[in-house]
């Protein structure tokens, strides 16, 4: 059975292109959202990781009020720094401060651009300068040189130096003034952490103009602290000032920052790829239906030579699912390549200049597979009980559509077409940038387009009765039927006119052979004078 | 099945005061009224009368593939009747076969996939002996490869007529399967259909239009309102249309 389903899949191209480009689309915009979904998070846990690496407890000022999704917090007194340095459990205590969010590298030898071959960051000249912290309280790590420890040196992420060398000179400009600084050493970091430049703590708060404060104290405890350390790190703040475990402030990070920048447009993406498979497996209903009636003939067939309504069930039900695995096939790497694209045309706005990495799991793919699967066959069911329940003498009486010819026209133009929005696809998957989304969005509305210019390829296929060559001209005794035999009782079964709009008195080459006052449904017997026409 | 003991094993379908309706109130027409007859085992057996007679009806309920409302119908000791619609189609699959007026093959699949689609239905193995000698008898053997829409219409005709014998049928049931073809290529497939019950005695109902097809069958009935009119043995094509004339009357 799964033979002949396979063959008729295979044998009908048309139906075949046009069903699997629906139903990969709306399975590729799920793959696609969940990637997005898988990088955005992953991305976002590995900065968080990443920025408070090594701290057990983090000490920050209290909110003052909320903008957005992040409140604005108060200053956190320095002096604070060595209070908790002090303490029985505190290992050690640094201060942090956020010199600029976006600084710009003005002139000098550092480039934009990456250069850790498969990163994927583009900083266009902006890097965010924080203070350095040592040791184990940041993930950061010195690869060559050393740390800033004076005004006027900066440590750079590999990600900015370009060509540039230690001891290069460059200026940069914060929002506070621009400066000039000497490149002292070269720091390593995790590709989800943006693109960063390390001062040290004086410079940055002369930077961020903050005078003997700072944003945070990162603190690290000693191995053998117990949860009452948490509690006397409270006792020792000062006022306006707050102090949570580094999971908490990890968990508050990833919150603010996805519902600050592209959560609910994931979520939007999300919401949409769910009303698009909706909507195409009630498509795919509604194609199977039709199917399965334009099929009735070649299913009532099978009935007639043995086929059980299991199997024919069975065949319409694999058919669904051979399409719907197929679909499954295409639309993973598809969706996968469209996630990547949107990860690049992104604007850096949306995801606070933090660079997200593609992250391809088994999980979308397993779940494109299962839902391509599962819907499709969904769809074929109730068709498919249909189909099975026709009876094979009904559907073998049915007559075959004479088939449709495609003009050359229609085939050329949908080719013309599909080759003009593939190229502006693959031309928007090349282009970095804004360009990018427009290109895209352009070769989407061609896609369309395409699709309903070779619905006429898909249409002709659907007439999928089995063959059956132009009757002749049927003799019957050696005389061609008159009216009144061709297809009388087929008419009374199926409770109509005997012969509606068929037979001699319709054909316009007999019409004027029959005189007035001739009944045409009598044929040539002539009316009684009271029943003529006036 | 207990009724089969009752008839005659020469007998391979027994018709017994079969009714059909089709239809109801007042489009309700009696395609089979009371008609009853004996088809014998290994003959060729035509059906013959005018449009709306009843012959194809008649040919579709032996064949298990409609439902009678009255009346018996036992084919290779089976009663139809008593038959679930599972059994039915066993019966089909398993010890009848079909050739329609239009061949009615399966447009995916090759000629030797379509000959061989009972027994796929039925997850047999086909007989290698039996369908090679049935594909040399009907002289389709280089055109197994090929889809129905690559084949001439009497190639389809005798593809199905492949198809009908695969699985070494009862009976096999023919309607009208000289209807769409040419005159040559329907001498050729009646010629085949007559050398097989010859040769083998293959259990053939044909219905036909074709007063020279039924010349050639070893009984004719002649089918008139949906009862039986006349019978006919071995009639030569001169008794027969001698006869249509007289139901037409």
């Amino acid at each position: 059975m799964f033979r002949v389903a396979v063959r008729e899949v295979v044998a009908n191209r048309g139906r075949l292109l046009l069903t699997l480009v629906s139903v990969s689309a709306a399975l590729s915009l799920l793959v696609g959202s969940f990637v997005l979904r898988d990088s955005f998070q992953s991305a976002l846990g590995e900065r968080s990781v990443t920025s408070l690496a090594g701290a057990d407890v983090v000490v920050r000022g209290r909110p003052l009020f909320d903008v957005g999704a992040a409140p604005v917090r108060a200053p956190v007194a320095e002096a604070a720094v060595a209070s908790l340095g002090d303490l029985t459990d505190v290992d050690r205590a640094a201060a942090f401060v956020v010199a600029a969010e976006r600084a710009t590298v003005l002139d000098g030898e550092a480039q934009s651009s990456s250069r850790t071959g498969g990163d994927t960051a583009d900083v266009r000249g902006r890097i965010r300068l924080v203070s350095w912290m040592p040791g184990p309280l940041t993930a950061a790590k010195i690869v060559a040189g050393r740390p800033p420890e004076a005004a006027g040196e900066v440590a750079l992420d590999q990600r900015v130096v370009g060509t540039a060398q230690l001891g290069a000179r460059m200026t940069l400009a914060a929002p506070s003034g621009a400066a000039a600084y000497v490149v002292v050493g070269l720091v390593g970091h995790r590709p989800a952490a943006p693109p960063t430049g390390y001062l040290s703590v004086a410079e940055a708060q002369r930077v961020a103009g903050r005078d003997a404060a700072v944003d945070e104290i990162r603190v690290l405890l000693r191995p053998t602290a117990t949860p009452e350390a948490l509690v006397a790190i409270r006792r020792a703040l000062p006022e306006r000032a707050e102090a949570v475990s580094a999971g908490q402030a990890r968990a508050e990070e990833l919150r603010t920052r996805g519902a600050g920048s592209a959560g609910p447009l994931l979520d939007v993406l999300l919401l949409i790829a769910l009303l698009s498979l909706g909507v195409a497996s009630l498509l795919l209903a509604n194609t199977f239906a039709i199917l399965a009636t334009q099929r009735r003939r070649q299913l009532g067939l099978l009935r007639a030579v043995g086929a059980s309504r299991a199997q024919l069930f069975a065949i319409v039900a694999a058919e669904a699912a051979v399409i719907g695995a197929t679909s499954a096939a295409i639309a993973i790497p598809i969706g996968m390549a469209g996630a990547s694209f949107l990860l690049r045309a992104l604007p850096k706005t949306l995801t606070n200049d933090l660079p997200i990495p593609l992250r391809l799991t088994v999980a979308p793919a397993a779940l494109a597979l299962v839902v391509g699967v599962v819907v499709t066959t969904g769809s074929a069911v109730w068709p498919a009980w249909l189909a099975s329940r026709s009876s094979p003498l009904s559907a073998l009486r049915l007559v075959t559509p004479e088939h449709a010819r495609i003009s050359k026209g229609v085939v050329v133009s949908a080719a013309v077409l599909w080759s003009i929005s593939l190229t502006v696809l693959a031309a928007a998957l090349a282009t970095p940038g804004d360009q990018a989304v427009e290109l895209a969005a352009f070769g989407a509305v061609l896609t369309m387009t395409s699709a309903v210019a070779s619905a006429p390829l898909g249409a002709r296929r659907g007439h999928l009765g089995v063959v059956a060559p132009p009757a002749p001209p049927r003799t019957v005794f050696d005389a061609r039927p008159t009216a009144g035999h061709r297809g009388t009782t087929t008419s009374r079964i199926r409770g109509r006119r005997p012969c509606p709009r068929r037979g001699p008195r319709h054909d316009p080459r007999h019409r004027r052979l029959l005189p007035r006052g001739v009944d045409r449904r009598q044929g040539r017997q002539r009316l009684p004078r009271r029943l003529r026409p006036a | 099945m207990s009724s089969a003991s009752t008839i005659d094993p020469a007998i391979a379908i027994s018709v017994g005061a079969v009714v059909k309706v089709h239809g109801r109130g007042a489009v309700k027409v009696r395609a089979l009224d009371e008609v009853t007859c004996d088809l014998r085992q290994g003959e060729l057996t035509a059906i013959m009368g005018p449009s709306g007679a009843g012959k194809s009806t008649l040919l579709h309920c032996m064949a298990a593939l409609e439902r009678i409302d009255s009346g018996r119908i036992i084919v290779d000791g089976d009663d139809l009747g008593a038959l679930t619609d599972r059994r039915r189609a066993v019966l089909r699959r398993d010890r009848l076969g079909f050739v329609f007026q239009s061949s009615n093959l399966v447009p995916s699949l090759t000629a030797w996939e379509n000959i061989t689609l009972p027994l796929l239905l039925a997850r047999r193995r086909p007989e290698a002996a039996w369908l090679d000698h049935v594909v040399d008898l009907l002289v389709i053997g280089d055109r197994l490869s090929h889809r129905p829409s690559e084949l001439s219409g009497g190639q389809q005709q005798r593809v199905a007529l492949a198809r009908a014998l695969a699985n070494r049928p009862a009976v096999v049931f023919a309607d009208e399967p000289t209807g769409n073809l040419d005159s040559r290529a329907a001498a050729s497939v009646l010629g085949l259909l007559r050398k097989i019950v010859a040769d083998h005695g293959q259990t053939t109902v044909m219905v036909t239009h074709d007063a020279a097809a039924a010349a050639s069958a070893d009984r004719v009935l002649f089918l008139l309102d949906g009862r039986v009119a006349s019978d006919l043995s071995a009639p030569s094509r001169q008794d027969v249309l001698d006869q249509l004339l007289d139901l037409e009357g």
